[in-house]
């Protein structure tokens, strides 16, 4: 047992693997790992994998089989590999691939091994799916239920590989362009996002054509997706989380395509352009005018002959969504996301409906090779103003931590940071209208609110890439996909409680690649003892686990410039 | 009673006695002692081939009919003579020669009466010995079966069960109620902790006290941990013995999970009969490969023992004890189906031989190294090698994330104030980390955590005097500003005391609580003891002196059996010893004289002379040895029967393969003697 002590992979029996960064092999073991199971947590030296179907499927799809898994788990395990994972990894792997499904004279047929078809010949839920029987191993299936069949394969343990093929969709005139429209700069895909694309592409066989790309946020997921649809030369849907991302897709793709202006449509709030490429958002797609009407805009999937269909930000997918795609699996599908973390568990639909990962790359990798900047994030622990003592000690506890978030302290932090870092374009975060009209009164900074105008916000956003402005304030809105350009720093005053991912989500704001010396920072400004450090490491926890570290420093009372903290 | 239990009732004398018997020497020639060899399968094995043929034969079929359970001396004579052909004194020599060996044990009943027993840690390596169990392992061609079938989910060893729940018992605290018994609250805390469930305990016909408060999970916890010596219960409360318990967490863990399996089956081998037989055939088989189930089954019909287990026929008893040891985390197990066919396989996942235990105790003696990983995000990860000295102070520090091969730990708020409820400090707690994890620094934001963490929860506590006292004079002084509390503070002790009013300690609590600063809770005793704490500190990184006296507790340590009743109490008996060599004698000074040709040589007798001697040997319960047409037979006479003017006796001829009892006149025989067992007179 003891000449092993230095194998970096701990193997435990319900699937999780901890690698050790600190042995020999660790580097060599993770290279591995990540082909087959998903990081967790990557805070510390320990770092915490988790196997599951999906990752064993994924990894099947790329060719990695089960024996091959236990082999390497064997060989960098620390400890022998437990019978129970040896178990689930060959049975879960060595499902996929022993059913497939493709088209003969335009009827969709399952074909199987016949171990696998005797077992689901007792599925009553696979057996409604099923028109005739052709043979033992051979089944006609309803062409239109396509998708919710692989779903309830899915859901049953059985991955299909779909091999039924696509429609090709309206013909689209499209190519990258080597130099950028807007810039005038010199444009090439990376490595990477080449490599990406290919794996979806496939040279346009079967083989390929639907999955999901995994990048890094700042990584150029929006690129990898314009290069597909470039590849690809057919009429394409993109939807995406939000209004302000659809003005960056559209401008993105006028940047770096041949696309024009007409062929490019808008398909939210107020516009309703259905072109040759069209970019729409989840929530107009889910709009209905009451709770049993039909979702009036789901009809945008059948507007014209798509050939492809983009979905940003795949892990917030919504279920209605999710029952519209079930119905258009002959159309290729790109999935983009910088997480298939899904906290609603739809990540088996995911997989079934969109297709398999293709392609992933690790943030700390992507930091390494400069693909994304990196980021030193700060907690900076300032003292509760005197005033608010008192009033402090005898609140109640929520608003205590609103008395805490709001400390008049802060500002001198604000202060003495854009100092530091003066001309770099900053954002200021906070949770509390008051607070940040305050600030942005005090540093005659503009601040950007839900409650502005989109046309507002867009001007502010131009004004700020600009450079015209170097700080903008801005309300929680900046938490959901406003991919402001180029922020260098990031001040947060406050957050809130419950979100795990809000402080990654604020500080993937920051990651886009940066001129010089790559760098950002972000700084989250906490009241000391108060029950705002509490909150405060909470909302941490996820960039920990994600291997990032924060500083810590403490403002004492008298480093508090006079003036700078009255209320 | 286990071996242990009878070596402080023997005392040394009588187990060097043991040692000097003939069977033992191969055990005395490697120096081991009676209280060893007599656990150790190799020794028994041995000792097994030394055993006369009598011995092994009553031994065996004591085994077969019995099983771990005590049983009456006529009864144990009379069933063995019926099965093994012996007679009375043939039986009583054998008795007396295991009973010498210390092979075998009688207490003395009221009335004279003798039970035999075994004691039930040696009854599975004799099993093993004398009725062998050699299943061929599963074929790696047939792991396909295990690959499709269902594991059972993961248990932890009972070790790391019982420590989770000692943990969640100190941290509940020991209080009994007026009943004396503990509260609903830690009884549910407690039996939460650990895996295990009523199901695969109660069919072993276990009984226990206080059944309307304790499940039997908790009873079998509670009595694990007495069985121990860990606990002493006081008037009013259950104590740790922490001598006791600190030998207990520095134990090894394979010998620790393989002390647990020696008395889970000493309690568990006496209550379940004929059951017994399929555990000890179970314990015998090697660590790391995988058995079918239903070889056991199959072995226990094919050895005769199913037989003998008529009440039990319907009980897969193998099953049982495979999904117990599988809940006790010391086996693992698959449900395997094919063509509508349910088989189960199972491996065993610790040694059970003292062997391998000791082996790994030497490799535990390996330098000390990193125990625990401590992550920037608050996780400590305690590796596999982790001692429970350091696990015990983990369940306090931190919440229990999982535990399998690693146990993932996170330190959390509520956790940190838990320990200093328990008397640690912000340095205690800080240089456990450094400590545990092999010297190697905290992460940083590890130090600040818990620096926040500490610097909040029990920074007061209140004194018998109702006293408020403050950790600081800083803390003094928050205390004296607050606008309500100030009025409350009768008067001021030093820089950072208050005594106040007992009738204000809640209205106090209420504001500090209020003010962010939650004093500790309850009230602070005058003596806090490590004993009177319910979760003593047990950890002595880079000690090399042993803190307190770690001595199991003689006194004031609840005895075995205080939570599940012993299925057999036989220590409330006088051990007899040497019973049956007693008897032997007993009747050989009755025996009176015979003419001495009677049992040195084979003659011809006139038919009233065969007559007497068939009574001698009946009074005797002897067998007598007779040359007939077929040969030199030996017989073993029952009774005599008087008939028409003429006599016959009926007995058993030994080497008949029908053991059917025999009707024989005097005609029969040409020859005949009488042979008195353990008399080694020529033939």
């Amino acid at each position: 047992m003891r000449d092993r002590y230095d194998k970096p992979l701990i193997v435990q029996s319900d699937l999780t693997v901890l690698l050790d960064e600190s042995k020999p092999d660790a580097w060599q073991a993770r290279e591995k790992l990540v082909l087959f199971a998903d990081a967790v947590r990557r805070a510390g030296t320990v770092h915490t994998y988790k196997m599951s179907a999906l990752t064993l499927w994924n990894a099947a799809s790329a060719g990695i089989c089960g024996d091959e898994i236990c082999r390497w788990l064997t060989e960098y395990g620390r400890y022998e590999l437990p019978f129970q994972t040896e178990a689930a990894v060959r049975k879960l792997s060595g499902r996929y691939g022993k059913l497939r499904l493709t088209t003969d004279g335009g009827k969709l047929l399952l074909h199987g091994d016949l171990d696998v078809m005797e077992e689901l010949a007792h599925s009553a839920s696979v057996t409604c799916f099923v028109l005739a029987k052709r043979s033992p191993d051979i089944w006609e299936l309803k062409k239109e239920e396509r998708g919710s069949f692989k779903q309830e394969l899915t859901r049953l343990g059985y991955p299909v590989i779909d091999l039924a093929g696509y429609h090709a969709g309206e013909e689209l005139s499209v190519r990258m362009k080597p130099i950028t429209s807007a810039g005038g700069r010199p444009f090439a895909l990376r490595d990477y996002q080449r490599a990406a694309v290919e794996l979806f592409y496939k040279e346009g066989t079967v083989q390929g054509g639907s999955g999901v790309i995994v990048l890094p946020c700042g990584a150029g997921k929006t690129v990898v997706g314009i290069a597909a649809l470039a590849r690809n030369s057919r009429a394409t849907l993109i939807l995406t989380s939000n209004g302000t991302s659809v003005k960056q897709w559209k401008e993105e793709l006028l940047d770096k395509t041949t696309l024009t202006e007409q062929e490019v449509g808008q398909y939210s709030g107020t516009m309703r352009q259905v072109r040759p490429v069209t970019i729409a958002t989840y929530h107009i797609l889910t709009h209905r005018s009451s709770k049993d009407a039909p979702f009036s805009h789901m009809k945008l999937f059948s507007e014209r002959d798509w050939g492809l269909i983009i979905y940003d930000e795949v892990h917030l997918l919504p279920a209605p969504v999710f029952r519209m795609t079930a119905d258009i699996q002959a159309t290729r599908r790109l999935g983009l996301t910088a997480t298939l973390v899904r906290e609603d568990g739809c990540a088996e639909d995911v997989y079934s409906l969109i297709g398999p990962k293709l392609y992933d790359m690790q943030w700390k990798t992507a930091e390494t090779e400069a693909y994304i900047a990196a980021v030193s994030c700060t907690e900076i622990r300032v003292p509760l103003h005197m005033d608010k003592e008192e009033p402090y000690r005898e609140a109640s506890a929520r608003s205590k931590l609103r008395l805490a978030a709001e400390n008049p302290g802060k500002m001198a932090i604000v202060r003495q940071l854009l100092r530091e870092h003066e001309g770099k374009p900053t954002l200021i975060i906070g949770q509390y209208l008051n607070q940040l009209h305050e600030i942005a009164d005090r540093l005659g900074a503009p601040l950007l609110t839900g409650e502005m105008p989109q046309q507002e916000r867009q001007r502010l956003y131009e004004r700020f890439k600009e450079g015209a402005i170097s700080v903008l304030i801005v309300s929680k809105v900046a938490n959901f996909a406003v991919d402001l350009p180029d922020a260098a720093v990031a001040i947060q005053l406050s957050g809130s409680f419950g979100s795990r991912q809000e402080e990654a989500q604020r500080i993937g704001r920051l990651l886009r690649p940066k001129k010089g010396d790559n760098s950002a920072w972000f700084y989250s400004i906490v009241t000391d003892e108060t029950k705002e450090t509490e909150f405060a490491m909470r909302r941490q926890l996820f960039m920990l686990e994600q291997g990032y570290r924060y500083d810590r420093m403490n403002m004492p009372i008298g480093a508090l410039a006079e003036g700078d903290g009255a209320p | 009673m286990n071996i242990n239990r009878l070596a402080a009732k023997l005392g040394e004398e009588r187990q060097g006695q043991f040692m000097r018997s003939a069977v033992w020497t191969e055990a005395a020639h490697r120096g081991m002692t009676w209280q060893v060899a007599a656990k150790d399968k190799l020794a028994v094995r041995e000792a097994a081939t030394r055993l006369s043929a009598d011995a092994a034969a009553v031994l065996a079929w004591m085994l077969r009919l019995f099983a771990a359970t005590p049983v009456e001396g006529d009864k144990l004579l009379k069933e063995i003579r019926r099965n093994a052909a012996l007679s009375g004194a043939e039986c009583q020599v054998a008795l007396a020669e295991l009973e010498e060996a210390g092979i075998l044990f009688a207490v003395r009943k009221v009335w004279g009466e003798s039970l035999y027993f075994i004691p039930p840690d040696t009854f599975a390596p004799w099993q093993q010995a004398m009725i062998p169990f050699r299943p061929e392992p599963l074929a790696p061609r047939e792991r396909e079966k295990l690959m499709n079938g269902e594991m059972e989910p993961n248990c932890r060893p009972l070790g790391r069960q019982l420590l989770s729940a000692f943990a969640a018992l100190a941290a509940c605290g020991l209080g009994l109620t007026s009943k004396g018994t503990l509260n609903k609250k830690t009884i549910s805390k407690l039996t939460e902790s650990a895996e295990l469930d009523d199901r695969q305990l109660l069919p072993f016909g276990l009984n226990w006290p206080h059944r309307e408060h304790y499940p039997l999970k908790a009873a079998f916890i509670l009595e694990a941990a007495s069985a121990e010596g860990l606990l002493m219960t006081t008037a009013d409360s259950l104590r740790w013995n922490v001598p006791a318990f600190g030998r207990w967490l520095e134990l090894n863990e394979e010998e620790r999970e393989r002390r647990l399996l020696d008395w889970c089956l000493s309690m568990l081998l006496p209550a379940c009969g004929s059951g017994a037989h399929a555990a000890a055939a179970i314990i015998g088989l090697k660590a790391g490969e995988w058995y079918a189930e239903r070889e056991v089954s199959r072995f226990l019909g094919s050895s005769g023992i199913a037989a003998f287990a008529a009440e039990d026929a319907e009980r897969d008893s193998a099953g049982l004890w495979c999904a117990l040891f599988h809940a006790l985390g010391w086996l693992e197990r698959v449900e395997s189906r094919s063509g509508g066919e349910r088989q189960f396989f199972f491996k065993w996942v610790i040694d059970t031989d003292m062997d391998g235990a000791k082996s790994i105790v030497e490799e535990q003696a390996a330098p000390f190294r990193r125990w625990i990983n401590v992550q920037p995000s608050g996780e400590l990860i305690a590796e596999p090698e982790c001692p429970f000295t350091a696990r015990w102070e983990l369940e306090l520090l931190a919440e229990r994330v999982s535990d399998e091969r690693v146990t993932v730990y996170r330190l959390t708020a509520s956790s940190i104030a838990r320990a200093l409820e328990n008397g640690r400090t912000r340095q205690s707690i800080r240089r456990f980390l450094h400590d545990a994890s092999g010297g190697e620094g905290i992460p940083r934001e590890v130090e600040e955590m818990v620096a926040d963490w500490t610097s909040r929860a029990c920074r007061t506590s209140f004194a018998e005097a109702v006293l408020l006292r403050c950790d600081n004079e800083q803390m003094a002084a928050i205390v004296e500003s607050h606008p309500v509390i100030a009025p409350l503070l009768l008067e001021k002790l030093g820089p950072a005391a208050f005594i106040v009013d007992p009738a204000h300690v809640g209205e106090i609590r209420r504001l500090l609580q209020q003010a962010g600063y939650p004093p500790r809770k309850g009230m602070q005793a005058a003596d806090a003891a490590d004993e009177a704490r319910p979760y003593p500190d047990m950890v002595m990184f880079g000690d090399p002196a042993p803190g307190p006296e770690r001595e199991v507790g003689k006194c004031l340590t609840d005895s075995p059996f205080a939570y599940v009743y012993e299925t057999f109490p036989l220590h409330h008996f006088e051990l007899a010893a040497n019973a049956a060599r007693e008897r032997l004698l007993a009747s050989a000074a009755n025996r009176g004289s015979i003419p001495a040709m009677w049992t040195k040589q084979l003659r011809e007798y006139h038919s009233s002379t065969r007559k007497e001697l068939i009574e001698q040997a009946l009074q005797w319960q002897t067998p007598v040895q007779l040359r007939m047409k077929q040969g030199l037979r030996s017989f073993v006479p029952e009774r005599l029967e008087q008939k028409d003017g003429g006599w016959a006796v009926i007995g058993l001829l030994r080497d008949e393969p029908e053991r059917q009892p025999i009707r024989l006149t005097p005609d029969m025989w040409e020859e005949m003697r009488l042979v008195i067992p353990g008399r080694s007179d020529p033939i």
